[in-house]
């Protein structure tokens, strides 16, 4: 005769990640790199902003770029032309980085001169928020394109965000979208600061680049 | 959207419980899922129970339980549930982190994205 029992589990399987991503946390401290998670809405210039930060920045320290996409080849190829060392990491069909990926992906290689570590995770404003990943500042990056309820239909992943990048405000007109409504929404959802860039015409990047050596200071 | 994946991590921890515990048949899994995290709920049965088929868990209940958000202020440190509107047709949460004590807008999550694997219900 067959006995029916229940038997508890009790595990977190979000745990997991956050022991991961603690573990990841103490080795970016041990070797002194300050490090960033570019998440963002898909194509809405996520590449084209840590570009641009790459070459501002990479006079006066040493850079290196994680770069997750389904396919990663592409954007590692554009980072790599800026003579910074890549990380390509393919998530195939997964939808976001976790910690665990990122754990394979600094493992074996020699991070120790390392300053800055960008990480692009895969475009969606979904499940990137799901997963921390050892990071010290989250980026979030939206265009006006995506449309302005963009960041009212995502607010968890705006929600303690240190920095969200309302991007393309060259062509907000044109697509009819209001880039003030967005930063005033992404305050609202509870984002510490917004910035309006263009990567086109150059608006806001003097002040991205100035957040993220704000950053690297306050990390030291 | 990763519903897949969080799936075949449950079913990993599931069967491998299921074979510690010497089970000849899993009857039911019970889940305690965050209602801030980004999975969807009828997704997330269904995968389970699509990896179940064929396996000692075929046609094993998933029951779900649901973790409320909870919201801490910084600024007056009260902890206070998040205030969820479901649109009803998706079931996408559009969640207000707002203080329900101050209104300070000012709070950190503290409880809700959670992805619990409570238990599950077997025969030896
Ligand atoms: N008009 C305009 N176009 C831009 C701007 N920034 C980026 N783009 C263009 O938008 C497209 C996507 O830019 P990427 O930097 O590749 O965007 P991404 O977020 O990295 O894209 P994925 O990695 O595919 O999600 C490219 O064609 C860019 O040239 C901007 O400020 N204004
Ligand atoms: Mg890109
Ligand atoms: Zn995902
Ligand atoms: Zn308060």
């Amino acid at each position: 005769m067959h006995k029916v029992s229940d038997v508890k589990i009790g595990q977190d399987i979000m745990k997991i990640n956050k022991k991961i991503a603690a573990d990841n946390n103490a080795f970016f401290n041990a070797n002194r790199i300050t490090v960033f998670n570019v998440m963002g809405a898909i194509g809405s210039g996520k590449t084209c902003l840590i570009e641009n930060a790459i070459d501002r920045l990479k006079d006066s320290f040493s850079i290196a770029v994680v770069a997750g996409d389904v396919v990663a080849k592409f954007d590692s190829d554009r980072f790599a032309a800026h003579g910074v060392k890549v990380i390509p990491v393919s998530t195939g069909k997964e939808c976001h980085l976790d910690a665990h990926f990122i754990e394979h992906a600094i493992e074996g290689e020699d991070m120790h001169n390392i300053d800055i570590l960008f990480i692009e995770n895969v475009g969606n404003l979904i499940c990137p928020s799901d997963f921390d990943l050892g990071e010290h500042v989250k980026v979030v990056v939206v265009s006006v394109s995506e449309g302005d309820d963009i960041v009212l239909k995502h607010p968890v992943i705006f929600k303690n965000t240190d920095i969200t990048i309302v991007n393309k405000i060259d062509i907000a007109e044109f697509v009819g979208a209001s880039a003030k409504k967005m930063s005033d929404d992404a305050y609202t959802c509870g984002c510490k600061y917004v910035l309006l860039t263009s990567c086109k015409r150059g608006d806001g990047l003097k002040d991205w680049n100035a957040f993220i050596k704000e950053q690297v200071a306050g990390n030291r | 959207m990763h519903e897949v994946s969080v799936a075949q991590t449950i079913i990993d921890a599931v069967m491998n419980e299921a074979k510690e515990q010497k089970a000849v048949k899993i009857l039911g899994v019970t889940l305690a899922l965050g209602e801030l995290t980004m999975i969807n709920t009828e997704q997330i049965v269904f995968w389970i129970q699509s990896f179940l088929e064929g396996t000692i868990g075929e046609g094993a209940f998933v029951n779900i339980e649901t973790i409320h958000g909870k919201v801490q202020c910084n600024k007056c440190n009260v902890v206070t549930d998040v205030f969820i509107e479901d649109d009803g047709i998706s079931h996408y949460i559009i969640p207000d982190f707002t203080c329900g004590h101050c209104k300070s807008k000012n709070t950190f999550i503290c409880q809700g994205r959670e992805m619990i694997i409570k238990g599950i219900r077997i025969e030896r």
